[in-house]
């Protein structure tokens, strides 16, 4: 969490939106990259060797209610990433 | 009642693609099941495979398991009021995974809290609950309990009285489904990450230090308990809350995640629980279990060893097991609790 900033920004999603920016996620990979595990189906994965470097997030957890959308602009030559909280339209099981 | 997934070549025009900033990975989204749907892969290429592979599946798991579609698998078997059926494979999986998730965490989530659910007011899609009824909710209809629930591999039978539900189950269900169908649409290279309603499972091989993913809080909830980066290289995640799926009654707050035990809404200390496992059907039903435990969830999940982080309705952030409390790689155990008997061979 050290690398976030204090810059916050309201998106224009037309929802309530509380924004943080960041640089990005660290580029370096934790401490434990090259443990194992058993992945779905019981097939071995590892977190290490052999995946692509994937900096920013793909998804987010968040009890079904909120989604956070990631956008990336050039401010003063930095690269700053931006990540909008919006709650979405659900049903459930 | 045979449910056959249909194989999928190409994806339905419904998915948006997702620019992360990476373009190491392919991301795409479309709304699904009443939520959102969201898959990751690399390498890119195999996006189009990957998608199409889950359409099936989230088609597949819609007509076996919601209980808002009249044309559902469970559906019909609520209509007939109880007996003995033979189910589909699919559907057959996911009671059984209900079941086994209610054996494991003791009664926590139970699959029969359906009426419940209905007498609390959640008896069709969320979108379509009116959220100020003035009228009151119905009175508390306490589950009637899993162990009246019998499965014998696609036998089912089910007494009159009980209505089943599976939503401590069904999300993480699906999510372990799609992202297996995923790598198998691309013969198991590369890797995927398949994320339904926040609910999501990885399968492959993962970036390096794991796929990179957010917990969030809800809008307004700033700091630690807001947003907190983290990574996942096995097994799935998956997130309860209490402050989404609110509707009222006769100016009465209530939420979808019911105590079987009092057939009421569950209270406690935590706004939200974030739950690790080694599949995403596991952390679905853990996270759920924990905010009906309230303020028993740390030892609870202290007993799984599962990896959580619980989110207190004023903002403090507790974490067990091995969660993270900054940027790193979640370490999940490898063994599952609700898989295994509960899985026929093959099943998507």
């Amino acid at each position: 969490m050290s690398n976030w900033t204090a810059a916050a920004l309201v998106a224009g999603t037309g929802a309530a939106a509380v924004a943080l920016a960041h640089h990005a996620f660290p580029v370096s990979t934790p401490a434990a990259s090259t443990a194992s595990a058993t992945g779905i189906g019981g097939a071995a994965v590892t977190s290490g060797a052999g995946g692509p470097q994937a900096s920013h997030a793909v998804a987010t957890t968040s009890g079904s209610g909120v989604v956070v959308t990631t956008q990336t602009k050039t401010v003063n030559g930095k690269v700053v990433v931006t990540q909008v909280r919006r709650p979405a339209p659900y049903r459930d099981y | 009642m045979v449910n056959p997934v249909p194989t999928l070549t190409t994806p339905t025009p419904l998915w948006q693609r997702v620019d992360t900033g990476d373009a190491t990975v392919a991301v795409a989204e479309r709304a699904a099941l009443g939520t959102g749907a969201r898959v990751a892969v690399w390498p890119p290429e195999s996006l189009g495979g990957a998608l199409a592979a889950v359409d099936g599946v989230l088609g597949a798991l819609d007509r076996q398991a919601s209980r808002f579609r009249q044309d559902s698998e469970i559906s019909a078997i609520h209509r007939r009021g109880g007996g003995l059926f033979l189910l589909s494979d699919g559907l057959a999986e996911a009671i059984g995974v209900a079941l086994e998730a209610a054996r494991w965490t003791q009664g926590l989530t139970d699959p029969t809290v359906g009426q419940a659910l209905i007498s609390l007011g959640y008896d069709r899609d969320f979108a379509a609950i009116d959220p100020a009824r003035r009228e009151p909710a119905g009175s508390p209809a306490p589950a009637p309990g899993w162990e009246q629930v019998r499965l014998d591999g696609p036998l089912l039978r089910l007494p009159a009285n009980i209505r089943l539900d599976l939503g401590a189950t069904a999300k993480g269900l699906g999510a372990d489904r799609a992202v297996r169908a995923a790598m198998a649409a691309n013969r198991g290279a590369g890797g995927a990450l398949v994320s339904l309603g926040g609910d999501m499972a990885v399968a492959g091989q993962p970036p390096r230090g794991g796929w990179p993913i957010l917990v969030a809080g809800e809008p307004g909830l700033a700091g630690s308990s807001g947003i907190q980066p983290v990574r996942l290289s096995s097994g799935g995640v998956a997130t309860s809350s209490t402050t989404c799926r609110q509707w009222r009654r006769a100016g009465r707050m209530l939420h979808h995640i019911v105590n079987p035990r009092t057939g009421l809404p569950a209270e406690g200390p935590w706004q939200m629980v974030s739950v690790a496992a080694a599949t995403c059907a596991d952390a679905n039903a853990a996270a759920t279990a924990s905010i009906v435990a309230g303020a028993a969830a740390e030892e609870w999940l202290a007993s799984t060893g599962l990896p959580a982080r619980l989110a207190t309705h004023d903002g403090q952030v507790r974490y067990v097991g091995g969660w993270p409390d900054a940027d790193g790689l979640i370490g999940i155990p490898p063994d599952s609790h609700v898989y295994g008997r509960a899985r026929p061979a093959g099943v998507r």
